[in-house]
């Protein structure tokens, strides 16, 4: 054992779909100093234990995006995560493939599904075509107007975030927080010619499935925190577009609620959000919950100083200029 | 989500927005209020080894699922406490109060109800796969702090169970309660037949004797 190195359990997911009944998890035992990756200890398992271990990895320098797996169930870039605290913490270090995409072989898996929510947001630069680009120039943009994407372009498309985050694994129609915050970076660019029409699509595209967990942001290597940037996608939208679905009619009428009466009412929420049709709809489950939570029925009175509460509201929205 | 709000606060352009629209009102916003969650008041103010000395009726032979919350942890750089997907207060805590805590990945994961009045079926998708993730664990309850997770888990387990296909049988405590079954308060007190889920098999495997 080399100077300084500690004992690294390894417990491997291990499954080939073309061969295999069911995955199963091989363990492992390598000595190593505690700053070293968990991409290094797999290496060194794949040669000098099992060379049919199969893993994903290029740069080793967390800049390609490939090495992203499960460690210790946190998403995470294998070349970048230390061996040492998952040992401090854990006593062991089990290694999966990323979830919310099928495993074609031990950590491997197959990304389609990532990449296609990415293609679906056509994240890409579209000039307005009555503006085009100069072609024979550079176009040029403020250090405000670039402080505004900052954190998106560090991207480096790992999937870490994908395999994270809990509304891509209950609804395949949700975009995932790496599409939606490369599509913020495009709303923001002062080059894109298409930001509105982004911002009325992807209302019904998924976006206010996002369910503001932050599972994402803590998975990120690259700090883009994407859920900051949905919350920003969902002003922007409201603001280009008022509110038109349930989660903007929710959001805004959240704020209305409180605008009235300082305090929250349940019922009147669920209309504003529902509308009349849909509430009847929630009745059978209203009765449910009313019957053991009967104040939830009650109409709160305003609060001592709503108009004061109002007043606020009135100041805020003087100062931003709209809704 | 007041703590993430009293950080903006720092940021001089949102502090003078607050402050334009207080002054008509006279008042002034310092920035000097702290905001601290229960959990964290017990755990970091009252602490482990005090609340342990004050059990007077041990969970022993309860085994909960601790369901932390989104929003008391992440974004944990902000939160500045625990860790955003592997934190500990709560297990720490109920382990004081005699109960057995759960380890089941589900604990950190979302409740869903954030979309509950976006798209039901995948809240309730959501929801359901947490539930039955303790359950697979061997949790006898689940309890969390947060109250919006609670009508998740509680009021909405029916859907809860239909959307993910199988029978969920889970009594969802909020955190106040289990704290308080284990000082002694009795379930009326607590408040405990106000739950969809009935919360007495739960409360039947508490098998470790009242201390005097
Ligand atoms: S190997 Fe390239 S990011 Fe890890």
């Amino acid at each position: 054992m080399a100077a300084g190195a500690i004992s690294v359990p390894l417990e491997v997911y291990r499954f080939d779909p073309a061969h295999d009944p069911a995955p199963r998890y091989d363990r492992y035992t390598v000595e190593l100093e505690p700053h070293v990756p968990v991409l290094s200890a797999l290496l060194k398992v794949r040669a000098e234990i099992d060379p049919t271990l199969t893993l994903r990895y290029s740069c080793r320098s967390a800049i390609c995006g490939s090495c992203a797996l499960q460690i210790n169930s946190k998403s995470r870039l294998a070349c970048e995560t230390p061996v040492g605290p998952e040992i401090e913490r854990h006593g062991r270090i089990v290694v999966e493939p990323m979830r919310n995409q099928p495993v074609l072989r031990d950590l491997v898996v197959d990304q389609g599904p990532f990449w296609h929510q990415y293609d679906r947001i056509d994240p890409h630069l579209r000039p307005d075509p009555a503006h085009p680009m100069p072609v024979d120039a550079p176009t040029s943009m403020s250090p405000e107007q670039v402080e505004r994407f900052k954190e998106t372009p560090r991207c480096i498309a790992c999937a870490a975030c994908f395999s994270a985050c809990p509304a891509v694994e209950a609804d395949p129609t949700f975009p995932g927080p790496m599409a939606l915050a490369k599509l913020y970076r495009f709303v923001v660019d002062p080059r894109d010619g298409t930001t509105q029409d982004r911002l009325v699509r992807i209302q019904t595209e998924g976006l206010w499935l996002c369910l503001r967990c932050h599972l994402c942001t803590e998975a990120c290597p690259k700090d883009v925190r994407p859920s900051e940037r949905i919350r920003d996608l969902k002003e922007m939208a409201i603001a280009v577009q008022g509110a038109t679905e349930r989660g903007s009619r929710h959001a805004v009428g959240f704020k209305e609620n409180i605008r009235v009466a300082g305090t929250l009412n349940e019922t009147r929420l669920v209309r504003q959000t529902d509308g009349v049709v849909g509430m009847v709809g929630q009745l059978g489950q209203g009765l449910r919950i009313w019957r053991k939570k009967p104040e939830l029925l009650h109409r709160p009175k305003p609060i001592q100083g709503q108009a004061e509460v109002d007043q606020i509201y009135e100041a805020l929205d003087d100062a931003k200029g709209g809704p | 989500m007041l703590t993430l709000a009293n950080l903006r606060m720092n940021d001089p352009g949102v502090r003078a927005k607050v402050d334009g629209a207080l002054k008509p009102l006279g008042i002034e916003y310092r920035g000097t209020v702290r905001v601290k969650h229960l959990l964290r008041v017990l755990v970091e103010d009252i602490g482990i080894p005090a609340l342990r000395a004050k059990v007077r009726r041990p969970l022993g032979g309860l085994k909960i699922g601790a369901f932390y919350g989104c929003h008391l942890l992440r974004p944990s750089d902000e939160m500045g406490w625990e860790s955003g997907e592997e934190p500990h207060a709560f297990e720490d805590l109920l382990d004081a109060l005699g109960a057995e805590p759960v380890a089941y990945r589900g604990r950190v994961m979302c409740c869903g109800f954030p979309i509950q009045f976006v798209k039901p079926e995948t809240a309730s998708r959501i929801a359901g796969r947490q539930i039955a993730d303790a359950q697979d664990h061997g949790a006898h309850a689940m309890a969390t702090p947060c109250p919006l997770c609670h009508i998740s888990l509680d009021a909405y387990q029916n859907e809860a169970s239909r959307a993910v296909g199988r029978p969920l049988a889970m009594p969802v405590f909020h955190l106040p309660q289990v704290v308080g079954l284990a000082l002694g308060a009795s379930p009326e007190e607590l408040g405990l037949a106000r739950h969809l889920v009935p919360t007495e098999p739960a409360l039947a495997r508490i098998s470790a004797p009242a201390r005097t």
